[in-house]
């Protein structure tokens, strides 16, 4: 569609267009209030004046007011027509390009473009649409929506070279009905004026953030008009009407295994987010139908298919329905109440159909099965077909059936079933699809921009989206990002804050989660600038695995690595004793200022063939799994993966995946997120032959491949797995130099413990020389260092304070001759 | 554009679309008015009974009182119901016309209304002056 098209149908706009900018919409309003008000007021007083004289009752001034009310109210009564005219010269174009879901008589067919889309080509130069979509007020709620700076719209635009006329445009309809929306002119000029695309590019913004930016105000517009669209068939037919239950009887003995929903105190749908109030409009349509009106509601437990089926439940209760529905009663029918309540095949069936034909009987039931598989299990465990028994029922026009089921259940049990699947209309709840969790989203904020005074531009509920998918693990898609979203409103309000920045969310999910997001402040650049040194602080040595692991950490940071992974994952080989678990540490102490962040599991626990329902879980003994227990307690931290190489190839195939995918199926199929995790295996494979190479002087950097084959070639790791970690990193054996370092280290800590005590103690070259005689063994690493500090210092320093030879304060200093 | 087309387009808009549109709301109205008082509703179950309440015959058996007894209730039930209906379908009606001839009334004014404006001023005008 050419512009010259588009402009050739906006033509028919241009009068009231032109009214409207002289006399604006808001001020309209306003003043025609006003004036009917006064036409009321004069006309009220001015009644009496329809006597021909004044009753006998009233005197002379009062009559004289009368009669000058009846003079203003004649006066009064043509400004108010004549602005009503005007008034509804204008809406007439305005409400135009406008779908309907109850169609209504006499309306324009020929309406294929919106006032939005003539106002634009009305006010626009058609030798620079660019600056005409800039200058279009629409077009500049999308600029701000997109998260553009008011002044720097104003630089830009003073300074734009490129010029797109209307020769160069073409607009496409995105919607299937061809109705041009104010989208369509948005994303034409987006597309075709590089320097405009370029210039957003700039302010961080791309095409999907200009194309969500513009579908948010076009959207919003399109809500403003069905609102003011009282008196249309879609709104007027919402109202309750009066005696339709009259025809209806009551359902005693449903009542009796039942809830009805339409009695409860139910929250109003409007307070429901947009993608709940859609769904329950397909229930609705579903239900209107003449014939086979049944829904299947298939969505996962904890979502919002609950919120659907209470949202539901509302509207019917308030009457706010199709004809069809209105005084329908919406039952919640308790199924383990009967089965329980008959505990035989032939009593449940008996009672069951008896309670069908009474509510047929009745004529007005919508029968709800909160969990329609299980009810089919029960029964089935009685010796009875539920579905034989409700088949004929389901046919019906007088009994409606709304099922609910997750989705494991629905495929495994409902789906190969025809007939249900004929006799239902199914509704699967999508959770966490980007596009509905947008559109959720943004409705969700322009509620709270009203309500709170607050701005929240696009960019910003992008980030929330995703900070929620990635960083919050309980609950699902939209749910989580709502919340989240609620959260950080409530907040800035409180901050006294007029705009939520991207700053804001990050801020917020750093503080609430304790993972390192948002701006790099000062203190945490230098930490990771010198990450290596700082883990150096505690790991002596080992600069290949200190510094793959820096890296890796930066990429993290930096928001440029996978966030479909985990946040990091290495395999540390080498020897015992010579730093695998301490670097862990102070990973953990650094990256998340906690080393408590450790989850620890000992792999050589998992060797057994049940290893992996351990870890996730079994169906069938009911149990809950360690792993994905002890990841939705603490999603977030260092997994240490101690002496993986020992547990089972099952197991391994689950890490396998948890490092690729960042997430994993407990016993019960749902998901557990491993993607905030540093995940660290450690494993003592390939010691030998590294201890071996030391052994010749080789270096282990050159050596690493061979070492990994071999690992490979022995069949303790397979090479897939190992592909999968970020870094694969060799551990060499302490040699002397380190190991005094290490003793040094061990002693100051030992230092401080006694510190703490009054005592305080004198690290000298001696007394590591001393201990390097019975603390060295390259075969264990610093463990037998360790032990030395605690045999020989610590019990010496013990022996002393039970002796009283250390005085409160004082400075121990162990010499050789002390120590033998 | 200039702002001087706005007049003539009004009025050609008035006697055209306008009206159209003023039948849409008036429809609009009319099909809300109808469905409100569900009269097809009522119309169709006239005389059903009253809440679907009914007597069930207890004896098995011939029994004439039984019998009786039931064609009684019953009978009551379905009058009642097709009274209170009645009154219904009744009210509603005459909503409905109402509406239909106050909505005739009104596409009178609105076709006179460019008349009546400028008569309405000047009769305040000249109430009030003389």
């Amino acid at each position: 569609m050419t512009y010259w098209e588009i402009e050739r149908a906006a033509r028919r706009f241009y009068p009231a267009i032109a009214f409207d900018g002289l006399f604006p919409r808001t001020s309209r309003i306003r003043v025609l209030k006003l004036l009917w008000f006064l036409t009321l007021l004069f006309g009220l007083v001015a009644l009496p004046s329809i006597f021909a004289d004044a009753p006998a009752w009233v005197s002379s001034n009062l009559w004289s007011i009368v009669l000058f009310s009846r003079g203003f109210f004649f006066l009064t009564l043509p400004f108010s027509l004549l602005v009503f005219a005007f008034h509804s010269f204008v809406n007439s174009f305005f409400f135009r390009g406008f779908e309907q879901t109850i169609p209504e008589h006499f309306s324009p067919t020929d309406a294929y473009i919106s006032y939005e889309i003539a106002t634009f080509c009305f006010s626009a130069d058609p030798r620079d649409i660019t600056d005409g979509f800039l200058r279009f007020s629409f077009g500049r709620m999308i600029m701000a929506r997109a998260g553009v700076d008011q002044n720097v719209l104003e630089q830009f635009r003073a300074v734009r070279t490129n010029r797109l006329s209307v020769e160069q445009l073409a607009f496409t309809p995105s919607n299937a009905d061809g109705k041009m929306r104010l989208f369509d002119i948005a994303m034409a000029v987006f597309t075709l004026d590089a320097e405009f695309k370029d210039f957003l590019f700039k302010q961080g913004i791309q095409e999907k953030g200009f194309r969500d930016a513009a579908a948010w105000v076009s959207r919003d517009v399109l809500s403003y008009k069905k609102h003011m669209r009282w008196w249309s068939r879609d709104a007027l037919g919402r109202i309750e009407g009066i005696a339709k239950d009259w025809s209806y009887g009551t359902a005693f003995r449903l009542r009796r295994y039942a809830n009805d929903l339409t009695r409860l105190e139910l929250p109003s749908l409007s307070s429901k987010p947009k993608y709940v109030q859609e769904n329950v409009e397909r229930i609705e349509a579903i239900l209107s139908k003449a014939r086979e009106a049944n829904v299947l509601l298939v969505g996962e437990d904890g979502g919002s298919k609950k919120d659907v089926l209470y949202g539901f439940a509302s509207i019917v209760k308030e009457g706010q329905v199709f004809p069809q529905l209105e005084h329908k009663k919406v039952y919640v029918f308790d199924s383990n109440r009967i089965i329980s309540g008959t505990a035989e095949k032939t009593k449940f069936e008996s009672e069951f159909i008896q309670l069908l034909d009474e509510s047929v009987n009745a004529g007005n039931v919508i029968m709800v099965f909160e969990d329609f598989p299980a009810f089919l299990q029960s029964a089935l465990q009685l010796g009875s077909n539920a579905v034989g028994l409700l088949s004929p029922y389901l046919n019906s026009s007088a009994i409606q059936f709304i099922c609910l089921s997750s989705p494991t259940p629905f495929h495994q049990l409902i789906e190969s079933d025809g007939m249900l699947t004929a006799k239902f209309d199914t509704i699967l709840l999508k959770e966490g699809e980007s596009l509905d969790v947008l559109q959720t989203l943004q409705d969700e904020a322009s509620v709270i921009e009203r309500r709170q005074g607050l701005t929240i531009p696009q960019p910003t509920l992008g980030l929330i989206i995703e900070s929620a998918d990635r960083y919050v693990t309980e609950g699902i898609m939209p749910d989580k990002a709502i919340d989240l979203l609620y959260e950080i409103a409530g907040q800035s309000s409180q901050q006294g804050k007029k705009e939520i920045t991207r700053a804001d969310v990050l801020d917020f999910v750093r503080t609430k989660t304790g993972i390192p997001t948002g701006t790099v402040g000062v203190d945490e650049q230098q930490k990771l600038i010198n990450l290596e040194q700082v883990l150096h602080q505690r790991v002596v040595g080992q600069d290949e695995a200190v510094s793959a692991i820096a890296n890796a950490m930066r990429r993290s940071r930096a928001g440029v690595a996978n966030p479909s992974r985990p946040m990091g994952s290495f395999l540390f080989m080498g020897p015992t004793g010579v730093g695998k678990t301490e670097t862990t540490k102070a990973l953990a102490s650094t990256f998340f200022n906690d080393e408590n962040k450790i989850l620890r599991l000992d792999m050589s626990e998992y060797t057994s063939p049940d290893s992996l329902s351990k870890l996730i879980g079994s169906f069938q003994t009911n149990t809950a799994g360690v792993l994905s227990s002890m990841l939705r307690e603490h999603p977030y931290g260092v997994l240490l993966l101690d002496e993986f190489e020992k547990t089972t190839k099952e197991v391994m195939d689950l890490f396998l995946q948890i490092l690729d995918e960042g997430m994993f199926s407990d016993m019960r199929g749902k998901k557990v997120n491993a993607r905030n995790l540093i995940i660290i295996a450690t494993s003592n494979a390939g010691s030998d032959l590294i201890w071996q190479y030391m052994q010749q002087g080789a270096k282990l950097n050159e050596k690493k491949d061979e070492i990994v084959d071999a690992v490979v070639k022995q069949g303790i790791f397979r090479p897939e797995l190992l592909n999968r970690f970020d870094g694969v990193i060799l551990f060499h054996p302490i040699g002397d130099a380190h190991l005094r370092d290490i003793a040094r280290m061990m002693l100051e800590k030992f230092r401080s413990r006694i510190r703490a005590r009054g005592i305080d103690l004198d690290i000298t070259d001696d007394l590591i020389t001393y201990l390097m005689k019975f603390g060295n063994d390259p075969k264990f690493g610093a463990r037998p260092m360790n032990r030395a500090i605690q045999d020989i210092v610590e019990q010496k320093i013990a022996d002393k304070i039970i002796k009283g030879d250390i005085k409160l304060g004082e400075k121990v200093q162990l010499i050789a001759a002390d120590l033998q | 554009m200039s702002y001087f087309f706005i007049l003539p387009s009004y009025l050609l808009w008035h006697y055209t679309e306008g009206l159209r549109d003023m039948t849409r709301v008036w429809t609009n109205f009319l099909w809300f008015l109808y469905n409100f008082f569900s009269i097809p509703i009522l119309a169709k179950t006239l005389f059903e009974p009253w809440r679907r309440i009914q007597e069930q015959k207890h004896r098995g058996g011939f029994s004439p009182e039984d019998i009786a007894e039931t064609l009684m209730t019953n009978t009551i039930m379905r009058l009642v119901g097709a009274l209170i209906r009645l009154c219904t379908i009744a009210i509603g009606t005459c909503v409905i016309l109402v509406v239909f001839w106050g909505g005739i009334l009104l596409y009178g004014a609105w076709l006179l209304l460019p008349a009546l404006i400028p008569a309405s001023f000047l009769y305040g005008l000249s109430s009030l002056i003389f």
